[in-house]
């Protein structure tokens, strides 16, 4: 077969110019988005025959690749918060150094699959409702009056709740101040959440950031981007020192794609306004949420299958 | 990773399975034997994507013939899905024992293979004699589970039966050649295969021959396994370093392209 690669550790010969596409495909999103791209990779991947753990393991390192990428070209427009994104990073260590070891505790268990199908499924769900209808809500506002938009409004709980919070600190490049309590326990929430999920975690940090921190979606990207690039070069070093999972020829095929889509991306982001990057990145995690629900709840067509990589 | 540690037996066993020939079969093109196996060794390299094995045997005129090509019996892990809250997911877990890793059968009678006759010696049902299951059965029926992984199996194109795939043509005197073929899948695990031809007389085997099949790991796929299995600090050091440097090389690609900033 023309084009054929073998992929020494997942066993397994796949087509490298579909390989390319994947890899631009994803990396394309990943800049334009701000996220690593994992949740749209692996389950690509897998449908493509490479083993699931091997899979994730060698998306974690491509996504270096991307996040890199996206950092460096996403650093040169001045949308990269160090400082915040330094908060977010140290949270995310902790966070996914604890998720870690729930995993290992619910493998022996014997509950890790339904916890980490459920997980997807209720984050994917809960976060891409979630924006959208918030999306569409602010587009439908600045169509309002400016009378009516301008109305002042009483800061919501939540606000006076994170104002109330010690060592409030300006975080200058995002423009918002915050106490660093706020990105050190979101940090550690998402990298608690990725750790289970086996993801980078951007798809859940991007919401996170807009939301609750409030920084602008294109600092946001950027920042996201940063700390990703650490968070993905821990997993791939794991993965690759305690379970051989990382391929490296699989990587280097996926991050020749990612790399240039990433810059694609970015650059492309800039022609969007943050409503309508938002709606489009909803759409995209509610589209792969759905097709994760339909695999649980349609029956399979072998109701056996491998464990691990044989 | 269980996945991952089993990858090495399959190294170990392939010295006891070549050992194991050496003594009761006669190797290929020896005297007494006529089962020829061309290519007689696979070589994995980077762009390998499976490759075309080729089976051919004088047997008596009047004769059936049956080609096995059988893995090595490994102990398979499985996870058994079930339905759970309305929910498809994995819900135990299932050893399978004395399967061997790789089955392919032709014969020359279609009859031969039969999927029905429980005391048939091949294809699939002859396996079932061979095969236990160990682990979360309860409340599944032998076959079931039997059918499953063959289901299994076969979508990973690592089974097959082949019935009537044998073609005969007659060498003249009461001899014949037999001569067949199958596709050895890229997911083929590194190791020795067994090749075995049966010749039947009245549906019942009257004399074995066996030939050995080797699968082997070379060049870049096999140094890279080597530092992964042997070396995963510096694998995974090598593999950020370079996912970094190819990303932080592409930024400076673009930057010095222009791009539209």
């Amino acid at each position: 077969m023309p084009w054929s690669l073998y992929l020494p550790i997942a066993g397994h010969t796949v087509n490298t110019v579909l390989l390319l596409g994947i890899g631009g495909a994803v990396g394309f999103l990943s800049g334009f988005f701000g996220v690593g791209g994992g949740f749209l990779m692996t389950p690509l991947l897998i449908t493509f025959g490479i083993p699931p753990v091997v899979a994730a393991a060698s998306d974690s390192n491509q996504i270096v690749a991307a996040t890199t990428s996206g950092t460096y070209a996403h650093y040169r427009m001045g949308n990269v918060d160090f400082k915040l994104g330094l908060f977010l990073l140290i949270g995310g260590l902790i966070g996914g150094t604890i998720g870690v070891q729930l995993i290992k505790i619910l493998r022996q268990l014997g509950n890790a699959d339904f916890v980490i199908r459920i997980t997807y499924v209720v984050m994917l769900g809960f976060i891409g409702t979630y924006m959208l209808l918030e999306s569409i809500h602010s587009l439908r506002q600045r169509s309002l009056a400016p009378a009516r938009r301008a109305r002042p409004r009483r800061p919501s709980l939540y606000a006076r709740m994170i104002q109330a919070l010690p060592f409030q600190m300006r975080f200058e490049r995002s423009g918002v101040t915050h106490s660093p309590i706020l990105p050190l326990v979101l940090g550690g929430f998402v990298g608690l959440l990725a750790a289970i999920m086996g993801l980078g975690g951007g798809f859940i940090m991007v919401p996170m950031m807009v939301y609750l921190l409030r920084v602008p979606m294109h600092v946001v990207v950027g920042t996201n981007l940063f700390q990703e690039v650490f968070m993905c070069a821990n997993v791939t070093f794991m993965q690759a020192l305690a379970n051989h999972t990382v391929d490296l020829e699989l990587a280097i095929v996926l991050l020749v794609g990612s790399s240039i889509g990433a810059q694609f991306g970015a650059r492309f982001s800039r022609k969007f306004e943050a409503d309508q990057l938002k709606i489009l990145l909803a759409s995209i995690i509610l589209l792969v949420m759905g097709k994760m629900l339909l695999a649980l709840v349609l029956p399979p067509h072998i109701f056996l299958d491998f464990k691990g990589i044989r | 990773m269980n996945g991952r540690v089993s990858r090495w037996p399959r190294f170990l066993w392939m010295s006891q399975l070549s050992l194991l020939l050496a003594l009761v079969a006669p190797s290929p093109g020896a005297a007494g034997t006529n089962l020829q196996v061309r290519p007689n060794t696979i070589e994995i390299g980077t762009f390998f994507s499976g490759a075309r094995v080729e089976v051919s045997a004088e047997i008596p005129t009047g004769s059936d013939a049956v080609i096995e090509v059988l893995g090595k019996k490994l102990e398979e892990q499985l996870l058994r899905k079930g339905r759970h809250w309305d929910i498809w997911m994995n819900v135990g877990e299932i050893d399978i024992e004395g399967a061997p890793s790789l089955y392919y059968v032709l014969s020359s009678n279609p009859a031969s293979i039969s999927r029905v006759a429980a005391d048939s010696s091949f294809g699939y049902i002859s396996l079932t004699k061979r095969v236990a299951f160990v682990g979360d059965v309860k409340g599944l029926k032998r076959m079931r589970i039997f059918d499953e992984f063959i289901k299994l199996k076969e979508s990973e194109k690592l089974y097959g039966e082949y019935p009537g795939q044998l073609e005969v043509s007659h060498l003249g005197g009461d001899r014949s050649r037999v001569r067949g073929s199958f596709r050895i899948p890229s997911k083929v695990a590194p190791g020795a295969y067994l090749v075995r031809l049966s010749i039947l007389e009245d549906g019942r085997p009257m004399a074995t021959e066996s030939a050995s099949l080797g699968v082997d790991m070379v060049g870049l796929p096999a140094f890279l396994s080597m530092l992964a299995l042997q070396h995963g600090a510096l694998y995974g050091l090598l593999a950020v370093a370079v996912a970094v440097a190819f990303g932080y090389f592409t930024g400076l690609v673009f930057r010095k392209t222009g791009g539209g900033h």
